[in-house]
């Protein structure tokens, strides 16, 4: 048996106990901060777990928090956790394809979400046959049978629940992960991965109990949840979160006025920064701030160097799947950093670059990112999808998908995805996804998407398409297009260009040759191109 | 048709939303769905159906439905 994860603030051991320590600073776009002990933060998880037994979502449900950054998704995630139902955290700017890929194929039983999302929900609701309640965290009444007002429920819901220890192996948290092709496969977490993340949190984050620490990953992200909410607070460390979008002048002033003591971000917002004209950085006093971190995309050398000469501090990158819960690899104060890479492996973690024999590649040669299994955050499967999960394991190791490479002093290096999903800002976008998208478009007859090098968001997304017989490609098609994309899939999917083609390349199975789009587009030699289907 | 109207035709288009009716006292925490990421389309939609282009500088202004609309009428007069 272990401890289950939805009383992490309540067993908070560095907190010394002490139930009023402050885990949460929430700021708000207008800088007025709302503060949560532990204690406040322990009993609204309890509440909330006690509102899902009462409508009858306790106990193996699967429930999805559809919201933005906002308390109810921190002590909905742990509430959820103690009443031993999955927790399902969504982007919440996922469209209605996105929304029913994942919500059906885990067959959610409960959606945490405001009203404004209600419309949407609704759209798609007769595509979703296991949803029975849709919980508004802003609505003080019921509207209608199943969509239900949490804070008429939270007000009369006792603020005690007697959580039972659980498996190691029960299942807690899901997330979707893209693939090349078919569906995006729901990674499923177990509650007994803790004690990893707390190793991590102390290894690499090396956070300390008065730190105030601020992880800016949104919680549809595994970063959200791993290190955003279960590893800093399991070891009693007060968190910072802002609930604004990201601008470069209130991520200052937060960094400063609380002051930030440890900050974990992504290297899109990281390169974001260093490309905005006319900001003064040099204004903001961060002589609190002890160290940046940054995890989703490979971290360019000249950003590391920008925020040595800028920022006054070096950046610690750490590499990490959401199939491996927790850090895998990273840079970590106390290390020398070489710009450029990724690390070393975390105490405990076996790394290898392997050749497509399974054998270990010589420094410098370029092969397979593999991890030796098990690790205690590992996943235990994708949902209804173990073939493809026992597909990524061999005898000793876990196929990550990556390729990279090991210097002579057992640094890696990310070399690139050894498949075709596209990671634009630290998101991983299948190509498979938009391209069905674009399909539903009635003038377009064929599509393929593909990643293309990008200077602030890693890779951008690019779609080809070759529109129906008769359709010309009107003025405003493209940004149709684009919007299609957006609101069926997501913002970040949004095709960065639309290219028009007469036909899509592919081989003689019908299998799209994105490799081929890529380097023509790029204007690279494609290589063989014998196997293309009507090849002239 | 009246710039304002053109606009919330753009609004409705980018938020997949044909109900919306924007103000120009409407800021992001306004609409549904109007977040950074969002924020990158609505803008390059703007910029499209008004054919105009905004600089960084400008863009940085835009707090809300009303910043957005004032910087397209001084662009197209």
């Amino acid at each position: 048996m272990t401890t289950n994860l939805g009383d992490i603030c309540k067993d908070a051991p560095d907190s010394g106990g002490k139930t009023d320590w402050t885990a949460l600073r929430l700021i708000r776009p207008d800088f007025s901060v709302r503060a949560f002990s532990f204690g406040e933060i322990d009993s609204l998880a309890s509440q909330f777990a006690n509102v899902l037994e009462e409508i009858g979502e306790g106990g193996g449900q699967t429930i999805a928090i559809l919201l933005s950054k906002c308390a109810e998704v921190f002590y909905g995630v742990l509430g959820t956790l103690k009443a031993r139902s999955v927790v399902l955290p969504l982007f919440s700017n996922f469209g209605d394809l996105a929304l029913v890929d994942r919500l059906a194929d885990c067959a959610a039983t409960c959606v945490l979400t405001k009203r404004s999302s209600v419309a949407r929900l609704q759209r798609i609701r007769a595509q979703l046959p296991a949803l029975r309640t849709i919980l508004l965290t802003d609505s003080d009444r019921d509207l209608e049978p199943g969509v239900l007002s949490l804070p008429a429920r939270l007000a009369r819901a006792s603020d005690v629940y007697q959580s039972r220890p659980v498996e190691r192996e029960t299942p807690s948290l899901l997330h979707y992960t893209s693939g090349s092709t078919g569906k995006p496969k729901g990674v499923l977490h177990v509650h007994g991965g803790l004690g990893y993340l707390q190793h991590t949190a102390r290894e690499i984050l090396q956070l300390r109990p008065d730190d105030l620490y601020w992880c800016t990953a949104d919680h549809g992200w595994i970063t959200g949840t791993s290190y955003g909410l279960i590893a800093p607070w399991s070891l009693g460390i007060t968190q910072v979160q802002f609930t604004g979008a990201y601008d470069p002048d209130r991520w200052f002033r937060v960094l400063e006025s609380q002051p930030v003591t440890v900050w974990y971000t992504a290297p899109t917002a990281l390169r974001m920064l260093m490309r905005t004209e006319e900001f003064d950085f040099r204004r903001y006093d961060l002589t609190r701030l002890r160290s940046i971190f940054s995890v989703g995309e490979p971290l360019n050398p000249e950003i590391s160097r920008w925020a040595t000469e800028v920022l006054g501090h070096e950046i610690y990158d750490t590499w990490f799947q959401t199939e491996t819960g927790g850090i895998m690899i990273a840079n970590r104060p106390g290390m020398p950093v070489r710009p450029g890479s990724m690390g070393k492996p975390v105490s405990g973690i076996s790394a290898a670059i392997l050749d497509a024999e399974a054998t270990i590649c010589p420094p410098r040669m370029i092969g397979r990112l593999s991890l030796r299994y098990p690790w205690p955050s590992m996943f235990c499967d994708y949902l209804h999808r173990s073939d493809v999960y026992r597909a990524r394991f061999s005898a000793q190791y876990y196929d990550s998908g990556d390729l990279a490479h090991q210097d002579e002093d057992g640094y890696f290096w990310f070399s690139a995805r050894n498949d075709d999903v596209i990671n634009t800002s630290g998101h991983l976008v299948s190509p498979f996804e938009v391209e069905s998208s674009l399909l539903e478009l009635p003038e377009v007859a064929e599509s393929a998407a593909i990643g293309v090098p990008d200077p602030v968001v890693f890779e951008a997304v690019v779609v080809f398409v070759a529109l129906r017989q008769g359709v010309e490609a009107g003025e405003d098609l493209p940004m149709r297009i684009r919007l299609h994309v957006a609101n069926r899939l997501s913002a970040v999917a949004t095709p960065r260009e639309v290219v028009f083609v007469d036909k899509i390349p592919k081989n003689k199975s019908g299998k799209i040759l994105r490799r081929v789009l890529r380097a023509r587009y790029l204007g690279q030699d494609p290589g063989d191109i014998s196997t293309i289907e009507d090849q002239p | 048709m009246k710039c304002q109207d053109v606009l919330n035709q753009v609004f409705q288009m980018v938020f997949a939303n044909r109900t919306l009716n924007v103000q120009p006292e409407m800021t992001p925490n306004d609409i549904d769905g109007w977040d950074s990421m969002a924020h990158v389309n609505l803008i390059a939609a703007v910029e499209a159906r008004f054919h105009i282009k905004f600089a960084t500088k400008e863009l940085r202004s835009i707090e809300t439905v009303g910043d957005l609309g004032a910087l397209i009428d001084g662009k197209i007069g």
